[in-house]
């Protein structure tokens, strides 16, 4: 910074685009209510006072996918619930991010390769963070959510490089 | 995939439980009754201590179950549960029942029950009637045989799938159904019972073998 040393006073900021804009998606993440199977618990008790989600700036789930940007599946996606599932999703607002929670969510867990079980969630929506355990403990689920933060830091409003 | 598998053989059940009879007079004078009305196609199976079961086929259980409701002496006014079992050479459908008292009656949390059993010895096109109309609880839960075990029930108004996606091929509860996989799957892997075997478990159980109707496609080699 070495042009714009000493040129202004202390009550002027300086930042990116990028910076800000990126502080705000991540400081301001609206969980999406649904809890599929029992990694749903934890997920719970994440957001109690014990563990203290809110500490990150995700306090309130919404119950209608129209206002929510994250979405964490909690638990076996079954073939019935992949499509209710992907429809979800789709219904969410633009700059969208899930977490697959648990093994059952990654690889379909202990139910792999079963008649009725989807083998990972990856496969009906893109996926962002993977956070194993079955279930994970809620610090693992809070350090999933701190690397989605430090993943939507990295995050850019130029163009990628050819 | 494609390991060949024996079912167990079933334990040698006794025929009577320990300890004697626990069900009250009550049930024993229903017992009685049906018995004497439908003597040839009621059978009584009282190894269970504190639940007879009556056994019936599909094409008299409507009857059976209407006097189980409607008679005097213990109403059945309660289906608890309805069950299905894949017995290998025949389906079991099991009604759960009970007398609720009614108001008047006095309360008491040890219920009279009795369970009705249906025994379905075919076993490529499984059906039987509906009980939907004599204990209107038995609607879902006749729908979830159905959707699991592949069991149809003659009369239901709404029978399709419930648990699973309306795509779905096959009934994954059925001993034959593959432990790993699909229905999809199912054409690579032999079933586990030739028609030797099942003859020999017809044999034991005291039922006549008929090799048209007791081998399912899928158990031939």
């Amino acid at each position: 910074m070495g042009l714009l040393d000493k040129e202004y006073n202390s009550n002027v900021v300086l930042t990116t685009i990028d910076a800000v804009v990126n502080w705000s998606k991540r400081s301001s993440l609206w969980p999406l209510t649904f809890g599929i199977a029992c990694c749903a618990i934890e997920m719970i008790v994440v957001q109690t006072s014990r563990f203290d989600l809110s500490r990150f700036g995700a306090e309130v789930f919404r119950p209608t996918p129209r206002q929510a940007d994250l979405m964490i599946v909690s638990g076996t996606v079954n073939q019935k619930m992949a499509s209710r599932v992907k429809l979800l999703y789709e219904q969410m607002p633009a700059h969208k991010k899930v977490i697959a929670m648990g093994s059952c969510a990654i690889s379909g867990g202990p139910y792999v390769n079963t008649y009725n079980v989807v083998n990972g969630v990856d496969l009906v929506i893109p996926v962002d963070i993977y956070v194993p355990g079955c279930p994970p403990r809620p610090e693992a689920l809070l350090d999933g959510f701190l690397k989605l933060q430090r993943m939507i830091d990295k995050e850019t409003l130029a163009k990628k490089k050819a | 995939m494609g390991r060949k598998s024996k079912p167990p053989a079933p334990p040698k059940e006794p025929q009577e439980p320990e300890g004697g009879r626990k069900w009250s007079e009550k049930v024993e004078v229903l017992l009685e009754k049906v018995m004497e009305r439908f003597p040839d196609v009621v059978r009584l199976d009282g190894r269970m201590a504190d639940e007879p079961a009556l056994l019936t086929k599909p094409d008299t259980v409507v009857e059976v179950a209407k006097y189980l409701n409607s008679n005097a002496i213990l109403p059945l006014n309660y289906c608890r549960s309805v069950t299905g079992i894949d017995k290998v050479d025949r389906f079991e459908v099991v009604y759960n029942l009970a007398h609720l008292p009614v108001p008047g009656d006095g309360f008491d949390l040890e219920f009279e029950r009795i369970a009705l059993v249906v025994v379905i010895e075919d076993r490529i096109e499984p059906k039987t009637e509906t009980l939907m109309e004599i204990w209107r609880s038995a609607d879902f839960q006749e729908r979830e045989v159905y959707d699991l075990l592949g069991v149809g029930f003659d009369g239901h108004p709404d029978l399709r799938r419930i648990l699973l996606d309306e795509e779905f091929r096959g009934h994954p509860l059925r001993k034959d159904y593959p432990l790993m996989g699909r229905w999809e799957d199912m054409q690579a892997i032999n079933a586990y019972l030739d028609e030797g075997q099942i003859k020999a478990l017809k044999e034991e159980a005291g039922l006549e073998f008929n090799p048209d109707t007791d081998v399912p496609p899928n158990y031939k080699r």
